[in-house]
């Protein structure tokens, strides 16, 4: 393993100071501590109200990026990945606290997804056979080929089932580009998938 | 992929995420299911985004029974 020094590690992105982590580099780690410790203590602020909480949550999300550093994947940003395991956590203390009165979540009864809509009436494409004929695979694949910009909103969205409001704060962007860059990440996502299943029907 | 008046109209955006997630009333739905039907081009871009979203939620399904997701490790 080359040796790395630390003037050299702190120009590194958060991504590649992962990758310095995961070879080894405990430095790596501090860098990305000392960059994100104060940001995530006033991002989960707003969750707690409470600076001890906050320390704690802190403390955990660090300890469960050290320990989980190898599970670690370039398909999301590093702050990304972070800020999901902290959300996570603040969620679950909320739950155990009981003092969360609603978290907006997308498995509800309320969700599109039980909801019948005029767009999956009979006058379109078979969508049903599209998705039966779709594997994990394919969609993973997909996935990976959207632009970062869409996939981390997408993702954050769709999989980590966030609020546009959070996703507004982890990626630093507006609330009309959150929902601009989903909408646009999903439907490229739709695109890839036909041009898989239905190459030859697939018009540019 | 088409340029649709969801890309400069921030409004359309907030109506279709809201749709999309079910969070229109049924006056609401209706008015821009009309609105869709008029409008081709956007009608096949929310078509798109519905059915990616729905692609999506079953890799998050898929994810979460077999708990690989990294992130929730």
């Amino acid at each position: 393993m080359q040796a790395v020094s630390r003037s050299e590690l702190q120009k590194m992105s958060d991504e590649d100071l992962m990758e310095q982590f995961q070879s080894g580099y405990e430095q790596a780690f501090n860098l990305l501590v000392n960059r994100y410790q104060d940001r995530l203590h006033n991002f989960l602020y707003r969750y707690t109200h409470n600076h001890q909480d906050c320390e704690d949550l802190v403390q955990e999300t660090f300890f469960r990026v050290f320990r989980s550093r190898h599970s670690y994947e370039r398909i999301a940003k590093f702050s990304t990945w972070m800020y999901t395991i902290a959300i996570n956590l603040a969620k679950s203390l909320y739950k155990k606290k009981k003092r969360m009165t609603k978290v907006t979540i997308h498995e509800d009864p309320n969700d599109s997804e039980d909801r019948p809509m005029k767009l999956e009436d009979t006058d379109i494409l078979p969508d049903d056979s599209l998705h039966e004929k779709m594997c994990v695979d394919e969609l993973e694949k997909a996935l990976m080929e959207l632009s970062d910009d869409f996939r981390e909103v997408v993702v954050l969205r769709d999989i980590q089932q966030l609020s546009y409001e959070e996703i507004s704060e982890i990626a630093d962007l507006p609330m009309g580009t959150v929902k601009s860059r989903i909408n646009r990440g999903r439907a490229q996502l739709q695109e890839l998938l036909e041009n898989y299943v239905y190459p030859e029907t697939i018009s540019s | 992929m088409k340029n649709t008046a969801f890309d400069s109209d921030e409004v359309l955006t907030d109506f279709l995420s809201d749709y999309l997630d079910g969070n229109l009333d049924k006056a609401e739905r209706k008015s821009f299911e009309e609105y869709l039907d008029q409008n081709e081009d956007e009608k096949v871009f929310a078509r798109k985004a519905l059915r990616g979203k729905r692609a999506l939620a079953r890799l998050a399904k898929f994810r979460k029974n077999t708990s690989t997701s990294s992130v929730e490790a």
